[in-house]
């Protein structure tokens, strides 16, 4: 299996496209709206590429986040780590769960990505107000992922990838 | 897995702390500038289309009313002169040799979101354009914020709302010292360290002190919009808008100036970018 092959080729334009989509200017009442499309993308991968993707390119991807959103350098990369890590960890028991058992899975994940937000923040001195719109974000997240997982089945079907 | 936990926590404390990872954020925007100008680029398109494609009689309108304002600013550039010559005068009277002068280089704000926690734009320019970190930033209406993060090709400033941000100001009416607040909100300042007796009242112009040698001094920064004296407690809550437009800005300027150093800009051993222009000599 090269490493360049087209499957892993795939998978870093998905990352990419979701990093893209995460710094896309909204308007303000619909900030608190946006998906964690990168946390999306890895419990995706994660989840049916165990082998390609796990804590490694969580914690890369994570990084990048980082430098993209203005956080510290470290609060993405540790987090999304630990998303991968869970999800490579028990990848075939939620690869066999119903959509709806993962979508809540996938619910308290960025449940703890906006929890490990507010800690950060919280021990910087800053702390951040967290009103039900701070937690919003996570629904919406959790809803995309049935939408999500059958368009990437699609083209990965489509793209012949194994 | 251990490990990978343990560096971001240690980078995640160096980060805040320290500046030994300006490197590493700044090598990996530079990774990431091909994905921000992508995102960019219809709003950049929109924007240009907007200026090539407008209707002549929108085009003379703007004309006509860019006309008026220049008279309008020419006629206060009079009074200006005239008020310059006099300062002048009174220096020279104190025996103060001290100019001012600023030096300014107009970047473009790029379509690009933060985490809404962070309150802060994206701006055009980078370190290869000549700009250096905690660089003030201003627009036509007053005091923007500073740069924190640079790379060759783009940088980052943090606004004056930021909650981790905070500007010494006076209160351009008595000359009253105090410090503005960001608060995370995008139209409120906090004023702190305002004794209930202070003399204060909404409506009160805050301008920049120049006490922390970073802004320059005497350039707008909010105005008051509420004082809420507490006899029970020790300060009044003060609150300020903005006069900048902060994120609504389409154009911003950097900023070059003397501090509190009293030398003259022609003999300045300082060499300045090629873009910048030298707008003010009082």
């Amino acid at each position: 299996m090269p490493f360049f092959s087209r499957t892993t080729l795939f998978i870093f334009l998905s990352f990419m496209l979701a990093i893209m989509l995460t710094m896309i200017p909204l308007p303000v009442w619909a900030q608190p709206y946006r998906p964690e499309w990168v946390a999306l993308v890895l419990f995706y991968w994660s989840m049916h590429q165990p082998e390609r993707v796990g804590v490694i390119s969580g914690w890369s991807v994570g990084l990048l986040l980082d430098v993209v959103r203005g956080t510290l350098l470290g609060q993405y990369a540790l987090i999304l780590a630990l998303i991968a890590y869970f999800t490579v960890r028990f990848a075939i028991r939620l690869r066999n769960y119903h959509p709806l058992r993962q979508m809540f899975i996938l619910l308290f994940m960025v449940i703890f990505i906006r929890l490990e937000s507010l800690w950060v923040h919280g021990i910087i001195g800053v702390p951040l107000e967290s009103d039900l719109y701070f937690w919003i974000a996570a629904l919406v997240t959790m809803l995309l992922w049935p939408w999500l997982q059958i368009i990437l089945r699609d083209i990965e079907r489509k793209l012949d990838l194994s | 897995m251990t490990l990978l936990v343990l560096i971001s926590v240690v980078m995640m404390a160096v980060d805040h702390r320290q500046q030994h990872l300006q490197g590493m954020r700044a090598t990996l925007s530079v990774l990431l500038y091909p994905l921000q100008l992508l995102v960019d680029a219809p709003f950049a398109f929109s924007r240009y289309t907007q200026s090539t494609l407008s209707l002549q009689r929108n085009l003379i309108a703007e004309n006509s009313l860019l006309k008026q304002q220049q008279l309008l600013n020419a006629v206060k550039l009079q009074q200006f002169d005239a008020l310059a010559e006099e300062n002048r005068r009174l220096r020279t009277l104190l025996q103060s040799t001290r100019k001012r002068w600023i030096r300014v280089m107009i970047a473009e704000p790029m379509a690009i979101d933060f985490d809404p926690s962070q309150k802060k734009i994206l701006l055009n320019k980078g370190s290869r354009d000549g700009l250096f970190r905690g660089q003030p930033v201003i627009d036509a209406h007053g005091i923007v914020g500073q740069l924190t993060d640079l790379s060759p090709f783009t940088s980052s400033a943090i606004l004056i709302t930021d909650p981790n941000h905070s500007i010494p100001v006076r209160i351009n009416r008595n000359g009253l010292h105090t410090i503005a607040l960001g608060t995370g909100d995008a139209t409120e300042l906090e004023i702190a360290h305002i004794t209930n007796s202070a003399d204060i009242r909404a409506g009160d112009l805050l301008v920049s002190s120049g006490l922390d040698q970073r802004f320059p001094a005497g350039y707008p920064v909010a105005i008051v919009t509420r004082v809420i004296k507490n006899l029970t407690r020790q300060y009044a809550q003060v609150k300020a808008e903005p006069t900048a437009l902060l994120e609504n800005a389409q154009e911003f300027l950097l900023v070059w100036h003397d501090g509190e150093s009293a030398d003259d800009p022609s003999s300045h051993d300082l060499t300045f970018p090629a873009q910048t222009q030298l707008i003010e000599d009082r």
